[in-house]
């Protein structure tokens, strides 16, 4: 985790939540190699990762659902490992909300105050202050099978929040909400974080979600951290092979170092040599080293210029989101080249399908990855 | 139900059920009652040289008719049932001249000729009868008038007491009222059944009343009375011989109103299980071959009752795999072996000379009959008072 | 709602009706027809020991007007609706239970070999079940022999008792309201016990709070199936409960026994169906409310 200490994180510098050398496998799967995560009192992590990574695995380690094979877990400095899920003060958000639907709205955000002695005014009161945050006040006698996915969320939400948790844990919750909601609920959800100022652990799959609300992104791929950082620096400074095509839309080009000389990497591609400037770390000339180019840092080379690394490929298709065209190109030597512009050509500039362009992308805009991923040849 | 014996002429009593709303009928008390073979004849594709019999379990028994079917050249085809209700519904669902012969319980001939499904015949078509005990020569149950009889008695055995003789003494057996003794509640078993047990009750109030089932109010109040009073000492009403059997074998019950069930048992080596009838007198069940009226085969319906009326038949039939009884024709005993006859009672009685143990059983007991004076339904309800009290 | 121009083209289709004439046909023969005949069976009576179709209501007369007297019709209901429910509830506990052990504990690949094992006695005699529990039971019987060996001198007195009957109904009705109630635990949301669990239950509060109540409709309908079956049961009540099985109401004997005697000593079929018609009439009454029970308990899964 080498890039935190950059990081100007939101929150206090107490630690909410830490948890070191966690594992866990299920049979011969394993779920989680090995696992280290630091959570601050008030922060809003995120922890990315297709599915399979083992990102659930640990929120429900977390919650306590699942006890790891190795590793501690420290809340608050309390070692929570042996803590039954029941007595932990963590709560999950279920990406299915998980709400009883046989109880009314009330009786389920009341679920978890009713568990042991309570005093029915004060539960009353509470109950309806937490409805009255997520604006469920109105919602508090219907049917669970009467509500929209926006209100079950809210449900789940206050239902957790109800018992005063100190992390809060959501598991890709806004998944089975659809596109215009999910964004509005996003910005609910940093708002109310906020407010509340307690720890966020949101699970998902999807990087829009994550850089969007979190103050701290966590990449896993296949039980490990790949990279940890703020939604930017993991956006435009992968440091795996994994981050840099889970991430974005980046260009990855494999090359060999022949030389280091002036501050200036230089090296040979398939398509010609590329040309990395910035690049603080020593780097030995003859290295095999891979090469991260965001799609939308390439742009077409215009007659003169000079000092830009430059690739030349064929057009192969493109596609138009609304907001910017993707377009889709071969080298001769059958490297895929991604290149993302907020307009499209005028037309008859010859960029017809199967026309051959020349792109290029300032040396300042070149990534070294860090290494190689091991685990993929 | 008045006391007539004779067949009632129906059409004076309003309008009848034709065949078909009876046949109906008999497809739903049978949709009821379940049990009982699958059997289905057909009226039209019957053989002449075929005759059809509703009876008991035991006189398919191939040891049983057998040598019928060879001396005649006849194939005979049995319709099983278990109890005389539901012979009847078996009756009634078929058409008239289906069956040639139905076997009977005595006293359920006067409903077979209430419904003139049986005719008459004259009993010195059956010389076998001269070898059978007087007291079913007499029998009045089967008696139709001016000499003629309804039919033929074929098996019999008693309704009295079984008991452990681990828990009762012989002397205890032979007394109707050592059923009431304390070391007895809850431990006496009864047929569910009204007929025989009340038949029974009534005999241990009126001791030795010629007919049991023959009684006026102010009597059968006192049997009512009597039955009651044993209610306490009851724990089992038992819808089955199994049933009851397994209850004396596992020492729920150490007696019972419940017939002479004692001879399987000791078939099966409980030697401790014995039977026997009060000196009050207990009910005897007797079944009778009838002469089905409808028949369109009466001769050879005839040659089965005489050949059922034959020593030899009833040795094998009182003996059959199904269960053991003992036969009217006292000639029984020379077909049987020295075993049997000891186990069936088909020995000297040492008591009264000259005659066998079995002829004192018969002396004993009484046959069992419908209700004379009143209607069956007065004597179920009082039976169920009895089992609900 | 009947009129058949409301019924959208598609259900006027000829294949619909195919599909439809052998269930119609099925209940028409099965069920409603024998019904009705023993409910019009009923209002008939007997002279000279055969049926006539004469209507009449003195069967229902007689048998109410000795409902609480003489043959007590109406006790041996109040047994039969007591030994039913009482049996239906134990069932269901005992079933339940078994049900939640081969869900929660047995690994799924065995789950079947489980579900197999206990619905086996479902392949053996029900009478031969009951005969083989008489034996077990009995004051001299196998459980009596076991106890005496552990030095209890009193033999516990099962047989001849509604516990006996109980105790071969439930061994009749385990292996359906297993099944009924496997099926409706394995369909239990696992995520919901979790979520439980997660918000502070303990184990045994995430059984009471969220395992029961999304087992509210298989649990009324096995208790419903229960009740029923029991209620219309008349072997269990003869061969271990005696025939007049003590209960703390009396050793009334079960209203089924009741129509089993009726229907074996007495040439009057039309009592008879007077009285089984009283027993169908309490059963659709059983069965209207395990209905709506029912309903209600989808309707707040809904």
């Amino acid at each position: 985790m080498a890039n935190e200490s950059a990081s100007a994180v939101a929150g206090g510098t107490v630690a909410d939540l830490e948890a070191r050398g966690i594992a866990k496998r299920f049979g011969s799967v394993v779920a989680i190699e090995r696992v280290d995560l630091d959570v601050r009192r008030g922060e809003f992590v995120a922890i990315m990762g297709p599915s399979g990574c083992g990102k659930t695995t640990l929120l429900r380690i977390i919650a306590g659902l699942e006890r790891a094979d190795a590793g501690t877990l420290l809340l608050r400095g309390e070692d929570i490992g042996d803590v039954p899920v029941h007595r932990r003060s963590t709560r999950l958000i279920w990406q299915d909300y998980s709400l009883f639907p046989f109880l009314n709205v009330r009786k389920n955000i009341e679920f978890g105050l009713t568990l042991r002695r309570h005093d029915k005014k004060a539960v009353r009161t509470k109950v309806e202050a937490v409805a009255e945050l997520v604006h469920l006040d109105h919602l508090l006698s219907r049917r669970i099978g009467q509500l929209s996915g926006g209100e079950k969320q809210r449900v789940a939400i206050a239902r957790a929040l109800v018992t005063e948790p100190e992390i809060l844990l959501l598991d890709e919750p806004l998944s089975s909400l659809d596109a215009h909601l999910r964004i509005k609920v996003q910005s609910e959800l940093t708002v109310l974080q906020r407010e509340l100022g307690i720890s966020f652990i949101y699970v998902t799959h999807n990087q829009s979600e994550a850089f969007a609300m979190a103050d701290r992104v966590v990449v896993m791929n296949k039980g490990v951290v790949e990279q940890t950082g703020r939604p930017a620096e993991i956006y435009n400074r992968p440091e795996t092979h994994f981050v840099a095509e889970f991430v974005g839309a980046n260009n990855i080009f494999e090359g060999r170092v022949s030389d280091t000389a002036a501050g200036t990497v230089v090296v040979d591609c398939s398509h010609g040599t590329v040309q990395i400037a910035g690049h603080g770390n020593r780097i030995d000339r003859g290295a095999a080293i891979e090469l991260v180019v965001q799609a939308d840092k390439l742009r077409r080379r215009l007659d003169g210029e000079d000092g830009l690394n430059t690739i030349r490929a064929v057009l192969k298709g493109r596609e138009f989101t609304g907001s910017q065209v993707i377009y889709y190109l071969e080298t001769a030597q059958g490297v895929e080249v991604k290149m993302v512009l907020q307009e499209p050509f005028t037309e008859g500039e010859g960029t017809e399908i199967n026309s051959e362009l020349e792109l290029c992308w300032a040396p300042e805009d070149t990534v070294i990855l860090g290494h190689r991923d091991a685990r993929q040849p | 139900m008045k006391s007539s014996h004779e067949p009632k002429n129906s059409d004076l009593t309003g309008p009848r059920v034709n065949r078909r709303t009876l046949l109906k009928g008999g497809a739903a008390a049978a949709g009821v009652a379940a049990a009982g073979s699958l059997t289905i004849f057909s009226r039209t594709a019957r053989a002449a040289d075929t005759l059809r019999v509703l009876c008991w379990p035991g006189y398919e028994e191939k040891d049983v008719i057998q040598e019928f079917e060879d001396t005649h050249g006849v194939n005979v085809e049995f319709k099983i049932y278990i109890g005389g209700e539901q012979m009847l519904q078996f009756f009634n669902q078929t058409p008239r001249g289906t069956y040639d012969n139905v076997l009977a319980d005595a006293e359920y001939i006067r409903k077979l000729a209430a419904i003139d499904a049986v005719e008459p015949y004259n009993p010195g078509e059956v010389p076998e009868l001269a070898n059978y005990h007087p007291k079913f020569n007499n029998m009045h149950q089967v008696q139709a008038g001016d000499g003629m009889v309804w039919g033929t008695p074929t098996r019999f055995s008693f309704y009295a007491i079984s008991y452990n003789s681990d828990h009762m003494s012989f002397e205890e057996s032979g007394d109707w009222n050592s059923l009431f003794l304390p070391k007895f509640e809850g431990k006496i078993g009864i047929f569910d059944w009204y007929l025989p047990n009340m038949g029974n009750a009534s005999l241990a109030v009126h001791p030795n009343k010629e007919n049991p089932y023959d009684l006026t109010d102010e009597q059968l109040g006192a049997v009512r009375d009597w039955l009651l009073r044993l209610r306490p000492q009851v724990n089992m009403f038992g819808s089955g011989a199994q049933a009851i059997v397994q209850a004396m074998i596992n020492g729920d019950v150490v007696a019972g109103m419940i017939g002479d069930l004692d001879i399987d048992l000791k078939l099966a080596g409980y030697t401790n299980m014995e039977s026997t009838i009060p000196v009050q007198g207990g009910i005897r069940w007797q079944e009778v071959a009838t002469l089905c009226k409808q028949s369109e085969n009466k001769e050879l319906a005839l040659e089965w009752i005489k050949y059922m009326s034959q020593a030899h038949v009833q040795a094998k039939l009182a003996y059959t795999k199904a269960f053991k009884a003992r036969g009217p024709n006292l000639k029984i005993a020379e077909h049987w072996t020295e075993e049997q006859n000891q186990l069936l009672g088909y020995y000297p009685d040492p008591n009264n000379p000259g005659q066998m143990w079995v002829e004192t059983l018969i002396d004993r007991s009484v046959g069992r009959d419908l209700p004379v004076q009143q209607d069956e339904k007065v004597w179920i309800d009082i039976f169920n008072e009895f089992k609900t009290g | 709602m009947t009129d058949s121009s409301v019924i959208p083209p598609s259900n006027r289709s000829p294949l619909k009706l195919t599909f439809l004439a052998p269930p119609v046909g099925y209940y028409a023969i099965f069920f409603i027809a024998p019904l009705a005949f023993l409910v019009v069976l009923g209002f008939w009576i007997v002279r000279d020991y055969q049926i006539v179709a004469e209507f009449s209501v003195g069967n229902y007369i007689d048998i109410f007007s000795q409902f609480f007297s003489r043959s007590r019709f109406g006790w041996a209901l109040v047994q039969s609706i007591y030994v039913a429910v009482t049996t239906s509830v134990f069932a269901v506990i005992f079933c339940y239970f078994l049900a939640m052990g081969i869900v929660f504990c047995v690994p799924e690949r065995y789950q079947r070999l489980f579900l197999v094992l206990a619905i086996l006695p479902f392949w053996s005699s029900y009478i031969l079940r009951l005969f083989a529990w008489q034996l077990i039971l009995a004051q001299k019987g196998v459980l009596n022999y076991v106890l005496g060996g552990l030095g209890l001198d009193d033999p516990l007195i099962i047989t001849n008792t509604q516990i006996g009957t109980r105790i071969g109904l439930i061994h009749y009705l385990a292996p359906i309201l297993i099944i009924i109630l496997y099926i409706t635990l394995i369909n239990v949301n696992r995520n919901l016990i979790e979520a439980a669990r997660e918000l502070g239950a303990t184990r045994l509060q995430a059984f009471w709070r969220v395992i029961v109540p999304l087992s509210r409709l298989g649990l009324t309908f096995a208790f419903g199936f229960g009740v029923i079956v029991s209620f219309g049961d008349v072997l269990s009540g003869m061969l271990v409960g005696g025939g007049i099985g003590q209960s703390w109401l009396g050793s009334y004997p079960l209203y089924s026994n009741m129509i089993m005697a009726d229907y074996n000593s007495y040439t009057n079929l039309p009592r008879t169906a007077a009285l089984a018609t009283v027993m169908v009439l309490i059963m659709v009454v059983m069965l209207v409310v395990a209905y709506r029970m029912a309903d209600r308990a989808r309707q707040r899964l809904a």
